[in-house]
């Protein structure tokens, strides 16, 4: 029966109707893009829902924790089965599910002249199909009577029986008093919003939390109490101030708690923590790093953090600051470990990323313990020099959110429902994973340097694994079907390039970024990353060819990138025998470009135009493009060098012969 | 027989494909529901860096929670603290947590437990394996004075004030601010042993308080000085807050608790539950009224028991030894004070 199902989704977009056959599955119904089926209405979540055959064969709506829910029959539902016609409510859009097959019974059944109808244990008729509808008009037959029409197995309802009830006999009244209750609702988010001054992104004014990743409509924020005998809240426990939903503001827009005091600090309705303003101003923009566990994420992240505080003001003319002192007082004292130690010949260390603790906040939500994980936050936004200042202030007055997860969190079976610390993967459109060179032996034996994380002995570990695990958890989160790739950008960063670097073809530049005088700024130099990024992927596909096939596998946008968060081996204290590093000798390598690409590739910053390479030293090629892979051939090659269409307009090294080629921007399958 | 969980930083973990921090030892058949709530107990942190010469003075954290699990309260008892380095030659820690069921609640007293120097592991070099269930023995209690208090806040009535502070406001939390090396443990024990021994296992406490875990309230905190946590504890006006790191202002207030940590008397004030009708002695016609006297297991008159008309629990005083005896006027007031709270 599953075999041949499909399903019609009818719905109304600005007074226009739309058809949709869904006839694979599962089908992503919601209001992004990158959904199956996308019905843009500020209602709809970005993924709502999730249409989907059961292994009985039925098809089933489950939602995904949409922020304003699916509704059938005035109430709220987050799984139903879809065994018949069914109108559900997405947010406030009426979407009508018709499964095929269902109609297909139907249109059998209405062939056949005899019908019945059942109300309250007696059964009515039997009618000619032309008399039912008759009877449905004329309102003598109800929504909730039992049909069976002859040859179907089972009593099915009038209203899942599509043309036999008028749905303005049944929904008219339901829908005014939801359209007026919409009006109430749209009028008072409104006002809040004045109230509140709050801006918002013009595509969708809903809020995400930093914390939890709810979505939830302005008027929603709860506001923290201050007087101090507010408090104990129930998802926060004992000590925290009370949260609350205000009636009463002050003309600043501040909320009045129960005991007369002015409230500006605003909760999450969900997780109730705090979300501070700049963050429910500006949109945030996630980013996720994974990796596994002592692969150096937390240098990794605060070399990062570091650095771009210096460069995205002055090179780039976009400010860059901590949204809030209080969100981001662990990444602001590692950067004072590593670069601001009183002396900084000692040797310093970060501890080790604990899974639970001061890194992540427990509430109580559902009776459950959950731990979520402290969000850093940094908000950007373009300096008054900015080329574009006027025009894309608006766009680019971002909050950039990101977690330092421990590696164990992305070891697979660590994804449960009382720890889902990893779950902003779902919201990021770029991840980075940290591929540890010291932890795979093969690579390890190509290093240099006297590093103790390359000794022999220590430990290794399949990195591939955490890098699969990572992929199937999006998959899981997005409802991604198995053989569809994800539009995310996966980044791999291969990480201690201090102790690789010599195996690299290409001299990559100590900043991969000029001086555009026509721009005021600098321009990021995307060529020389590219090169580069084709180059370590080379290397990476001799050593470890499983990690390049499970990235590719994902995404279509991989790029590889070479960084090293210090520069310098670390050094053990013999006196404890842990690891550590004297900040002076601290020289960070490329760890700022990651990010770079990801402002890039959001248009925050502007590339260089192209090089005027002499083409006259490129060697000739034929190139064809075979679904997503370019496949490059010349003389001297037994077999075409195969090239990810991501380096389309690239001019890059032959592995074999170490000539330069160009591969074409304008090839077509 | 008592649970017991052991979370360090290993090479692997006793669940398949763990690694780094995991789970090494648990009781054999321990619920996963309980699993997952002990490690997220198990957080530590440094409060010096491994590098720093004071890394030995890191304090140990001795925690003792109340969680309920499927209808059944459980106090968990833990001790988490800093260890060699790991396999990755990075820092490390120790967490063992022993969960007791309502039978293990030992007259000692979680105090009593943790004192123990051979109660909790304090380290672990083993492969991670299963554990046999545990037995809890009863530890010996040493006398009511106070020794560590005295020699820490240079009175030991500190200790009465505050066992008697948790007796007054049984919700309201305390805070013990302290110096590196101050034995917290020790100093919560010394507390603890003032108060009735079924009052004991109510009170949660952290030798080293720096985050709240969420679903148990922690009544005592210890909170190293210059931490956040003690920074927060003095925005806290309605708690009680002793700062050993602070002389102390010379104790003017007088309760039995304070006489007993200072050793000048060795009665302790026993509380019982006026719901279980064996402490009853009779009906309660209202609000305040002394009832009776009745004859304690030495064959001496009790001073008095009285029982509140809210139905709140009834205090008894009895005496441990024939060495003295509570003056009526004493007592009056006493039951004063608590009637007025």
């Amino acid at each position: 029966m599953s075999k041949n199902l499909s399903c019609e989704l009818k719905f109304n977009i600005k007074g226009e109707d739309k058809v949709v056959v869904v006839t694979q599955f599962p089908c992503r119904i919601g209001r992004k893009d990158s959904c199956d089926v996308a019905i843009k209405e500020e209602s709809i979540s970005s993924l709502h829902g999730i249409l989907d055959i059961t292994p009985e064969g039925q098809l089933s709506f489950v939602d995904s924790h949409s922020t304003n829910g699916t509704t059938h029959n005035s109430t709220k539902i987050e799984h139903i089965l879809i065994d018949g016609p069914t109108a559900l409510y997405l947010g406030e859009e009426k979407v009508f599910f018709i499964p095929k097959n269902v109609e297909e019974k139907v249109s059998q059944a209405k062939e056949v002249k005899e019908c019945l109808y059942r109300r309250g244990g007696k059964e009515f008729g039997p009618y000619t199909w032309a008399a039912l509808i008759e009877l449905g008009k004329s309102g003598k037959l109800e929504e909730n009577d039992f049909i069976w029409l002859s040859g179907a197995s089972d009593w099915v309802r009038a209203k899942n029986v599509p043309g036999l009830i008028p749905v303005h006999n049944t929904e008219i009244q339901a829908t005014e008093e939801q359209a007026a209750a919409l009006q109430n609702r749209r009028r008072a988010r409104n006002a809040r919003n004045r109230t509140l001054g709050l801006l918002q992104r013009e595509d969708s004014n809903l809020i995400a939390c930093p914390h939890c990743w709810y979505q939830f409509q302005v008027e929603d924020f709860l506001f923290i109490a201050r007087h101090q005998s507010l408090i104990g809240d129930p998802v926060l426990g004992a000590d925290a101030q009370q949260r609350f939903l205000p009636s009463r503001f002050t003309p600043e827009g501040n909320a009045i708690d129960a005991c007369g005091l002015s409230c500006p600090d605003m909760a999450c309705p969900r997780c109730h923590l705090r979300i501070p303003q700049p963050a429910s101003e500006m949109p945030p923009m996630f980013l996720s790093i994974v990796g596994t566990a002592a692969s150096g994420k937390s240098y990794y992240l605060t070399s990062m953090i570091w650095k771009l505080r210096s460069i995205m003001p002055k090179d780039f003319a976009i400010s860059f600051t901590d949204t809030d002192a209080i969100s981001n007082q662990i990444i602001n004292e590692f950067e004072e470990t590593l670069f601001l130690p009183s002396d900084d010949e000692e040797l310093v260390a970060l501890r080790k990323t604990e899974l639970q603790g001061e890194l992540y906040n427990q509430v109580l939500i559902n009776g459950m313990n959950i731990n979520l994980p402290k969000p850093f936050m940094f908000s950007l936004s373009p300096t008054e020099h900015h080329p574009n200042n006027e025009t894309i202030r608006k766009i680019i007055s971002r909050t950039l959110v990101m977690y330092d997860n421990a590696g164990e969190h992305f070891e697979p079976g660590m994804d449960s429902v009382d720890n889902p610390t990893t779950q902003h993967l779902l919201q990021t459109d770029t991840i980075f994973y940290l591929y540890d060179p010291t932890k795979d032996i093969r690579f390890r034996n190509r290093l240099v340097g006297e590093d103790p994380q390359i000794v022999r002995g220590a430990k290794t570990q399949r990195q591939e694994v955490i890098l699969t695990e990572m992929v199937n958890r999006v998959k899981k989160y997005s409802g991604l079907r198995t053989g569809v790739k994800s539009d995310k950008t996966l980044m791999i960063l291969v990480s201690k390039s201090d102790l690789w670097q010599n195996l690299l073809d290409e001299n990559f530049p100590e900043n991969p970024w000029k001086w555009d005088s026509d721009l005021n700024t600098c321009a990021l130099d995307i060529d020389i990353i590219k090169k580069i990024s084709w180059n370590v992927r080379y290397i990476l596909e001799g050593i470890c060819p499983e990690v390049v096939s499970t990235a590719e596998s994902f995404s279509n946008n991989v790029i590889y990138i070479p960084i090293s968060a210090l520069g310098q081996s670390p050094v053990i204290n013999s006196m404890t025998g842990m690891t550590g590093i004297r900040s002076c000798d601290i020289h960070s390598m490329w760890v700022e470009v990651p990010m770079l690409y990801f402002f890039y590739k959001h248009g925050f910053i502007s590339a260089l135009q192209k090089n005027n390479e002499n083409q006259n030293d490129l060697m000739e090629v034929s190139c064809k493009k075979v679904g997503e892979t370019i496949f490059v051939m010349h003389n001297g090659l037994d077999k075409p060098i195969q090239v990810p269409s991501f380096y389309a307009g690239t001019i890059i090294r032959c592995p074999t012969t170490g000539k330069r080629f160009l591969i074409p921007e304008d090839l077509s399958n | 027989m008592a649970q017991e969980l052991i979370y360090t930083s290993a090479p692997s973990g006793l669940r398949g494909g763990s690694g780094g921090f995991c789970t090494v030892a648990y009781t054999d058949k321990m619920h996963l529901e309980l699993i997952q709530l002990l490690e997220s107990l198990s957080a530590y942190k440094a409060a010096f860096s491994v590098h720093d010469i004071h890394a030995v003075d890191n304090p140990i954290a001795y925690t003792h929670f109340i969680y309920t699990i499927k209808l059944q309260n459980y106090s968990i008892l833990s001790r988490v603290a800093p260890t060699l380095a790991d396999h990755t030659l990075r820092d490390n820690k120790l967490a063992h947590h022993i969960v007791l069921s309502r039978r293990e609640l030992v007259p000692a007293g979680p105090g009593g437990l943790v004192s123990d120097p051979n109660f909790f592991c304090s380290f672990w070099n083993e492969e991670p394996h299963y554990l046999p269930e545990r037995e809890i023995l009863n530890i010996e209690e040493g006398g009511l004075f106070a020794s560590t208090w005295q020699k820490f806040a240079e009175d030991a009535g500190w200790a009465g004030v505050l066992a008697k502070h948790s007796i007054d406001r049984p919700r309201v939390p305390a805070f013990v601010i302290y110096k590196p090396q101050t034995p917290v443990h020790l100093l919560f024990k010394e507390a603890l042993a003032l108060m009735p021994e079924n009052q004991r296992w109510k009170i949660t406490f952290s030798t080293y308080f720096f985050f709240q875990p969420a679903g148990s309230s922690c009544l005592w905190r210890g909170c190293l000085e210059g931490s956040s946590a003690a920074k927060e504890a003095r925005r806290q006006p309605q708690s009680l807050i002793i700062d050993l790191t602070q002389p102390l202002p010379v104790l003017s207030q007088k309760s039995q608790y304070i006489d007993c940590a200072r050793g000048n008397c060795t009665e302790i004030i026993e509380k019982t539950n006026s719901k279980n009708p064996a402490n009853r002695t009779q009906r309660l016609p209202y609000q305040g009224q002394i009832l009776s006297q009745e004859v304690n297991k030495n064959g001496h008159i009790s001073p008095i028991t009285g029982i509140f008309g809210d139905g709140r629990e009834n205090y008894k005083i009895i005496q441990k030894n024939n060495h003295s005896e509570e003056s009526p006027k004493t007592v009056q007031s006493f039951l004063n004070r608590w009637k007025d709270n």
